[in-house]
């Protein structure tokens, strides 16, 4: 599986996360320990620990065609992570709307940008958080 | 030949053609990547309408883990692109790169590896093609795929 390399937008390097065959991912900020990303079991939070401690959950709401929204608890962040249906276009907001970072990550890219002026990586985290979803495994249910 | 099992390790999915690095990817790979859904209505003309919802990775992604190499460089350039899709009974279809790509079409194509939370380890996976109005491309036992220009 591919790495991805996460930098700022003046080219600087954040992080870089790498995916493990079974999913889980590291991330490995520039400045920091690790921090490991993985779900347990399909449609289930997703849980950000660094070494033994929980740092927080990233939890997946019900996605639309265009749009996939998780809700992070890191620390004593809250925050609304909105990704579109490929993944290459994220914003964070706070529960009040505010925006706090956005991020693109090209088609077909191994790079993704995040344009914030917050410390990035439990940012990073959230925003990564979502590509290590898995959805739950349920048939169709009209709306 | 005849569906196959898929066990974790076995190459399932070959991918080739205009890509840096050719691959057979195993059903575990395919699902260590990165996972969605999508509800599909199939409008059978004798069953009526039937409704499944889909999981897997995108045909994107997919796609992008052969690295795929569009000659001519700029955006535009992948518009000249098609992948033609083989599946393991002999059915075939052709997308256009154009369809899937999030900058044209944005159709967020699956390899699908779940069926209404059935595993599809034993079939292998199919090709779910959100918006199609009879499953004519939902290709089960996807086999192959090959990116080509179009000339």
């Amino acid at each position: 599986m591919r790495d991805l390399r996460c930098v700022a937008p003046d080219g600087a390097l954040l992080a870089h996360l790498h995916r493990h065959p079974d999913g889980t991912l590291t991330l490995v900020p520039e400045q920091g320990p690790p921090l490991t990303i993985r779900q347990p079991s399909p449609g289930a939070p997703i849980l950000v620990h660094r070494a033994d401690e929980l740092l927080g959950t990233v939890t997946p709401e019900d996605p639309t065609f265009t749009t996939r929204t998780f809700t992070a608890r890191l620390g004593s962040t809250a925050w609304t992570v909105t990704a579109n249906a490929f993944a290459t276009r994220y914003r964070v907001t706070t529960p009040d709307d505010a925006l706090v970072a956005t991020a693109t990550h090209p088609v077909l890219s191994s790079t993704l940008t995040l344009t914030t002026s917050e410390p990035p990586t439990l940012l990073l985290a959230a925003l990564t958080a979502t590509r290590a979803h898995r959805p739950a495994p349920t048939a169709y249910t009209p709306s | 030949m005849g569906p196959t099992s898929a066990p974790h390790g076995t190459p399932c999915l070959r991918i080739g053609g205009a890509v840096r690095a050719p691959r057979a990817l195993a059903m575990a790979e395919l699902r260590a990547l990165p996972q969605h859904a999508c509800d599909v209505v199939f409008s059978c003309r004798r069953a009526g309408a039937r409704h499944h919802r889909f999981a897997g990775p995108l045909l994107l992604d997919v796609v992008g883990e052969a690295d795929p190499v569009f000659a001519g460089g700029d955006r535009k350039a992948r518009l000249r692109f098609l992948l033609s899709l083989r599946a393991d009974d002999g059915h075939r279809a052709v997308l256009s790169w154009g369809e899937i790509d999030p900058e044209f079409g944005a159709v967020p194509v699956l390899v699908a590896l779940s069926r209404d939370g059935r595993p599809l380890d034993v079939e292998g996976p199919t090709l779910a093609v959100p918006g199609d109005r009879c499953g004519a491309r939902s290709l089960t036992a996807l086999r192959e795929l090959t990116l080509r220009p179009d000339a």
